[in-house]
């Protein structure tokens, strides 16, 4: 209990904290349509302090179209509105209050989008006992009860006075009355009563279905209403084309061409002669037939003036029905005149026609931009036959005292005109479907060169030239696409000969407009050779230079293989011999990268590293090998040089270091293996010294199997130093390899000369043909007795 | 009666004959299994391993008598190193040097040497080894003669010190080499190729005859030049006697006529037309190791009139008049490169000779020779120019003097005498003729046997004197030029406007004999030939071809004569032709 009592408390508190006093009508407010309901606390109004803060809450309602009308005059005193969602002064969005000026009301459109609406009082600008009367209410109804009075005046206000209606033919001639002021007047009501119309639509259109065909008495309200409007409407509608007719008549009283020219509002007065009373038929047939005689001048003078072919645009209909409407037979110069202008513009149709059709048929020329079929030609035979068969003949006794008329004569040129055309365009059709089919026979060989020749063998055909527009671009494009399909196939010569014709071709249909094209297409396919030659031949030797990179035998016959070659030898540019020129120079110096750069350097590489890893498996030819690559070598790498020039036994070896053992491959320089083998090898001795005149030991380390021997015979041939032999004699000493100083040689002492080349050889034989491995060590001498 | 005679004159056909056989084989000359060389027999070689000698047998003999720790031979493809008196063992990475001592090895004191006429008897007598105590004793010797020494400049460019460690438990010794250079055997060896003597060797001696070389001395018992084989070692023949002759003008008869069978130099270094049978004789050339100069005497002249006085000499055209060159007696001479008739090649324009390593290699580069005419007025009337052909060289000494006589090629100016020694020590001579005999072409070339030898042809004495500078540097002291002591009379004490020059010439000649770098040797070359050029101290004629002769009694493939070394350097291994 005592927790109750303390959460009420609490309940309280909070409440009072609000700023928003919520508003609790007693009785509860419902939500079904109705009349007013005061809004009452327990049979007391509400008292609202200024300054407070209030909502209270309104239910939705199922039906739709519906209204929230709050009433009180108490509503001035505040500032409030209807939400969906109640914030607490956060943001309402309020709903719009459609309500006119009437500040004591205040009018919400509420649906089921809401189970609850709140009606927030933000602000109460004094204090008060509130008096508010609330009401849910159909819209329709809602709108009708509060302008229904103002509907009715607005019908009495604007009905037309009929008396003037009846008594015209009886008491009132019609010259005597204003038509125009009164056709105005009953414009103007009648606005006002369309209007009105639009008002009432618009709350049928939101009827509930079940009002219709009850007895709501404001339903039935609404239908009385209604009907009297839709009938004084009508009644309107009726009573201005009489006064429009009238008006006509009596405004072109003076005026035959008016009058002729009203003949269409008259007719319409006679064509809704039954909505009339019958003075008032019979005054307009008194008054307008009086006046028919002036229709036949008026057409004469039509078709005097007129100087177009088209067709007179008169409704003689209407005339005509006149003179039956006013109960009259039409006399000879209207009938005249008005058959002459049927006969012209039936001509005029029909020529008019037949330009359309020849038109058809220009325009079919010009088409679509697809070749004609072979039926294509013989179908616009046949339609331009059948036009030249509805050709009129434009001839005097057609027209009569007319036929020397402008508009007459030039009906007739324009017919003949046609006619000439049509001729013109039969016989060139004739020669059209005879080339047709040759030529689609050509097209399906793609020889769009003799479609050329063709049509320019038949230079009057411009229609068909024409259609054939694109022969010269599709001649063109066959030229290229031939020179590309050789190049695809690798058919170099053919695709060269054919970029020659291309360029030599001038048989075009209009070879000043193809000319661009066709050096474009010839600089293109050019180009493709040429990119296509060079990047066949990179292909041929990049296979080329991988299948043989490794290949050690007969290297000299690699560089005659014609890899490095272009795989076609160009003889042919647009440009000249001056292009051919560069464009082979510069395939070739593509290629002879390969030649003297790619190739050797690769294939130097490669062997040595072969060479290096295994010297026994065919050394002398890989040494061979790459010497014979280095002969081709032009690249400037350093270290593929003194590779070559490790494996050359011509290419000295540079010694540059003192005191560093310095490996050397020996091979043998004879041919063949032999009994015995020459051997070669040379050093280029070029060490540092501050000395002026560097002097060297030269330390050979040799094989066992070179200087086994050396004991019983001289182990080299001949030792020179700058091409001066050096014998184990005079000052100069060699001391001989031996099994104890581990077959070193020593040559001493060499003397060098400064920052020159000191190329010492030594040649010596052996019975192996093979790679033979020497180190070789310089370093300043000693100074020796012996 | 004819029956009769006939018999008679048959008997005596037959009898002179068998006389004549009889004859032959009481008379024939048996060189048999000997090595006879000739020498002049008032110029006995002087065996000293450690310094040179102005007899160039001397030191060709070196190699007969002592072994090193190394010895030098050569094969087919060029020199090699034999285990001496060591085996090498190897250099480790601290270059480190290990030999192991030939402890085994006798010297030639060993044995006990008997001659009776030609036969010669060899007996044990107490074993002397050669120890470690040797080698100590000979490396100091050599560090005691310095730069008189070539194995000084040899050991010293190589040793750390001048001794060793060792011998271990193993007989192995180590020498700490210097760590300037990569080390290869062959380095080493020739580094360790001096002869070893042993350690109780009597140093004031002048000749020195107890070795452990291929063949001992016979002397005392025998003839100083005789040498027989060691029974401790390998020589192949028996013996190599020294023959004796007066001069050299016998040479090529004697030789023909086989009282010896090895004839090392030829006089004019020419080919003999009386030798050219090579069924009988063989012949091998190698580099020169004489050459001619006039050394000009510098108390007589002065440096104006010695310049003037060289343009006197017209060496090619000497040359070509020693050689008779382009007449039917035309000496014919021949090299080791094969050339032929090259007497240009010949010709020296320095004090160091064109074959030497200096000129070759154009380390220094004398001018041409001036062939302006010599100023006479500054010469004076009669330039005399002595001679001694009593040493040596007999028939070449001869030759020069007429040459340089003739008028048309001294301009009558010179005076070419035959002298007796003593003339020459007295200094009574404007220029001397000499041959200076033994000098290397490598780059020990020897300055002082030109400039620092006593002016007496009969002994052999350098005279050197060192001192030290304030650097403690061992430098020539002045007084190794004294005008007594020296054929060109040069006095370092002397005034004058040449002394300065004199000193310098003094202090570069011992800087180029001193050192051990081959740099400073050829700076040293360019300095001592401008100093000498300027002082015109001699006027360098030409160098003598070297062509040694051999009977065919030996295999020619056996005998390997190489470069500068010794001809006899592997005379162990000469042998005899097998029929």
């Amino acid at each position: 209990m005592k927790l109750s009592v303390a959460l009420l408390a609490i309940l309280i508190f909070l409440s009072s904290c609000s700023p928003y006093k919520q508003l609790k009508p007693k009785p509860e407010i419902f939500s079904r349509e109705g009349e007013y309901i005061q809004l009452l606390n327990k049979d007391k109004r509400f008292k609202l302090k200024k300054g407070k803060k209030y909502y209270m809450m309104f239910p939705g309602t199922q039906a739709e179209n519906t209204y929230l009308v709050l009433r009180g005059n108490d509503l001035p005193l505040l500032t409030s509105h209807l939400t969906e969602q109640f914030t607490k002064g956060k943001g309402d969005i309020p709903v719009n209050d459609e309500s006119a000026a009437d500040d004591n009301v205040n009018v919400y459109k509420i649906g089921q989008v809401a189970p609850t609406y709140f009606w927030v009082v933000e602000e109460v600008r004094q204090n008060l006992e509130l008096t508010l009367d609330y009401r849910y209410v159909p819209i329709w109804r809602y709108r009708f009860e509060t302008r229904s009075a103002e509907f009715q005046l607005t019908l009495a206000r604007n009905k037309v006075d009929r008396g003037n209606y009846e008594a015209l033919g009886s008491t009132l001639r019609a010259q005597d009355l204003r038509f125009d002021e009164e056709l105005a007047d009953t414009r103007r009501k009648n606005q006002t009563l369309k209007s009105l119309q639009g008002e009432l639509q618009k709350i049928e259109a939101i009827f509930p279905p079940e009002i219709k065909n009850s007895d709501d008495k404001a339903y039935l309200d609404y239908v009385g209403l209604k009907n009297e409007l839709e009938s004084e409407l009508r009644f309107q509608e009726n009573y201005q084309v009489m006064l429009n007719a009238f008006n006509k008549a009596s405004a072109s009283s003076s005026d035959g061409d008016a009058f002729a020219l009203a003949a269409p509002d008259l007719m319409a007065f006679f064509e809704r002669k039954n909505e009339y009373a019958e003075n008032v038929v019979q005054e307009a047939r008194q008054n307008i037939g009086a006046r028919l005689p002036e229709l036949a001048p008026y057409l004469e003078k039509v078709l005097q003036q007129k100087t177009d072919i088209s067709p007179v645009d008169y409704p003689l209909d209407k005339a005509e029905a006149l003179f039956r409407e006013c109960n009259q037979q039409p006399d000879a110069r209207f009938t005249a005149a008005a058959g002459a202008i049927r006969t012209f513009n039936r001509d005029a149709e029909a020529v008019a026609n037949a330009r359309s059709g020849l038109d058809d048929i220009k325009a079919s020329l010009e088409g679509s931009g697809e070749w004609p079929s072979d039926n294509f030609y013989p179908r616009l035979q046949s339609q331009i036959d059948k036009l030249a068969a509805s050709l009129p003949r434009v001839s005097a006794t057609t027209y009569g005292k007319f036929s020397a008329y402008r508009c007459v004569t030039r009906l007739d040129q324009a017919a003949r005109a046609a006619g000439e055309e049509m001729r013109s365009l039969q016989l060139g059709f004739q020669t059209a479907a005879a080339l047709v089919p040759q030529i689609n026979r050509l097209k399906a060989q793609s020889n769009y060169s003799e479609i050329i020749r063709l049509l320019k063998m038949n230079p009057g055909l411009d229609f068909l030239t024409r259609q054939y527009g694109n022969i010269d671009q599709l001649s063109l494009q066959q030229q290229e696409s031939d020179i590309n399909i050789a190049l695809e196939n690798q058919l170099w010569s053919v695709a060269e000969s054919k970029i020659r014709a291309l360029y030599e071709d001038r048989n075009f249909l209009d070879y000043d407009a193809a000319l661009p094209r066709k050096n474009q297409a010839v600089k293109n396919a050019e180009e493709r050779l040429v990119s296509t030659v060079e990047e066949e031949s990179r292909k041929r030797i990049n296979a080329f230079i991988e299948a043989n990179k490794a290949v050690f035998q007969k290297v000299d016959s690699l560089y005659a293989n014609p890899a490095f070659s272009p795989v076609h030898e160009l003889t042919f540019s647009s440009g000249g011999v001056s292009v051919l020129e560069a464009n082979k120079k510069r395939i070739q110096n593509y290629l002879d990268s390969f030649r003297y750069d790619q190739f050797p350097k690769m294939s130097i590489e490669n062997l040595y590293r072969e060479f290096e890893r295994n010297p026994g498996d065919n050394g002398v030819a890989k040494a061979r090998a790459i010497v014979t690559h280095g002969k081709y070598y032009k690249g400037t790498d350093r270290k593929i040089r003194n590779l070559v020039a490790e494996c050359d036994p011509q290419a000295a070896k540079w010694i540059t270091k003192p005191t560093e053992y310095r490996k050397i491959y020996v091979l043998p320089v004879n041919a063949n293996s032999q009994a015995s083998n020459e051997y070669v090898f040379k050093l280029n001795i070029q060490i540092e010294s501050d000395a002026q005149f560097p002097v060297f030991d030269v330390n050979i380390k040799l094989p066992r199997e070179v200087a086994s021997r050396a004991g019983q015979e001289q182990w080299y041939e001949r030792i020179t130093m700058n091409g001066n032999v050096l014998k184990n004699e005079g000052r100069f000493t060699i001391t001989s390899p031996t099994p104890d100083n581990d077959y070193e040689c020593q040559l001493t002492p060499v003397q060098m000369v400064k920052n020159r080349d000191n190329i010492l050889e030594v040649r010596f034989k052996h019975s192996a043909f093979k790679v033979l491995e020497v180190s070789v060590m310089c370093q300043r001498p000693i100074i020796k007795k012996n | 009666m004819q029956k009769k005679n006939i018999f008679i004159i048959g008997g005596i056909v037959l009898g002179v004959a068998l006389l004549v056989l009889i004859l032959w084989l009481v008379l024939r000359k048996d060189l048999s299994d000997q090595i006879a060389i000739p020498y002049i027999s008032h110029q006995k070689p002087v065996i000293d391993p450690h310094l040179p000698h102005a007899v160039d047998l001397s030191d060709k003999l070196d190699e007969v008598l002592f072994d090193g720790l190394f010895n030098i031979s050569a094969n087919p493809s060029g020199i090699i190193y034999e285990d001496g008196l060591g085996e090498f063992i190897g250099i480790d990475a601290n270059n480190v040097v290990s030999v192991r001592l030939n402890t085994k090895k006798k010297w030639h004191s060993s044995f006990n040497v008997q001659v009776k006429k030609d036969d010669v008897t060899i007996t044990p007598a107490q074993d002397r080894y050669f120890s470690a105590e040797d080698l100590r004793f000979t490396l100091r010797r050599i560090r005691d003669l310095g730069s008189l020494s070539p194995d000084y400049i040899l050991v010293s460019q190589a040793l750390q010190s001048w001794d060793f460690e060792g011998p271990d438990a193993n007989g192995e010794i180590r020498f700490q080499f210097k760590s300037d250079r990569i080390w290869t055997d062959a380095d080493i060896m020739e580094v360790l190729s001096f002869k070893i003597i042993p350690a109780n060797s009597d140093l004031n001696v002048l000749n020195f005859y107890n070795g452990s070389g291929p063949y001992l001395a016979l002397t005392p018992l025998a003839e100083t030049s005789n040498y027989y084989r060691s029974p401790a070692g390998s020589a192949t023949i028996s013996r190599v006697n020294l023959k004796p002759y007066i001069d050299n003008s016998t040479y090529t008869t004697e030789f023909k006529n086989n009282n010896f069978n090895v004839l090392l130099s030829t006089p004019f270094g020419s080919l003999s037309p009386i030798l050219e049978n090579p069924e009988k004789y063989f012949y091998k050339s190698n580099i020169s190791t004489t050459f001619f100069a006039l050394l000009f005497n510098t108390q007589r002249l002065s440096q104006a009139q010695r310049k003037e006085a060289r343009k006197l000499f017209n060496n090619r055209a000497i040359v070509e008049r020693f050689y008779k060159v382009n007449t039917q007696q035309q000496r014919h001479i021949t090299d080791y490169k094969g050339n032929s008739d090259n007497y240009s090649d010949y010709l020296n324009r320095s004090v160091f000779p064109s074959s030497t390593y200096y000129v070759e290699e154009e380390i220094v580069a004398p001018p041409p020779q001036d062939t302006s005419s010599p100023d006479l007025s500054l010469l004076p009337d009669t330039l005399r120019i002595v001679g001694c052909l009593n040493y040596g060289h007999r028939e070449e000494y001869a030759d020069l003097l007429e040459i340089l006589n003739d008028p048309a090629l001294t301009g009558g100016r010179v005076r070419a005498l035959a002298v007796a020694n003593d003339a020459i020590k007295r200094g009574d001579y404007d220029a001397l003729l000499i041959a200076i005999d033994g000098y290397r072409s490598t780059f020990l070339f020897d300055l002082y046997n030109i400039f620092l030898r006593e002016p007496d042809l009969e002994t052999y004495k350098i005279n050197l004197a060192t001192q030290m500078d304030a650097k403690g540097a061992s430098v020539a002291a002045p007084q190794s030029f004294q005008a007594n002591n020296n054929f060109c009379r040069l006095d370092a004490a002397r005034g004058g406007p040449e002394q300065e020059a004199t000193l310098k010439f003094l202090e570069y000649m011992y800087g180029f004999m001193h050192t051990n770098h081959i740099g400073d040797k050829q700076v040293y070359a360019q300095y001592v030939d401008q100093v000498e050029q300027e002082l015109a101290l001699g006027a360098w004629l030409f160098s003598l071809p070297s062509l040694a002769y051999f009977r065919t009694q030996f295999e020619a493939a056996s005998i390997d004569l190489y470069g500068v070394a010794s001809q006899l350097s592997t005379i162990e291994k000469w042998r005899e032709r097998v029929e």
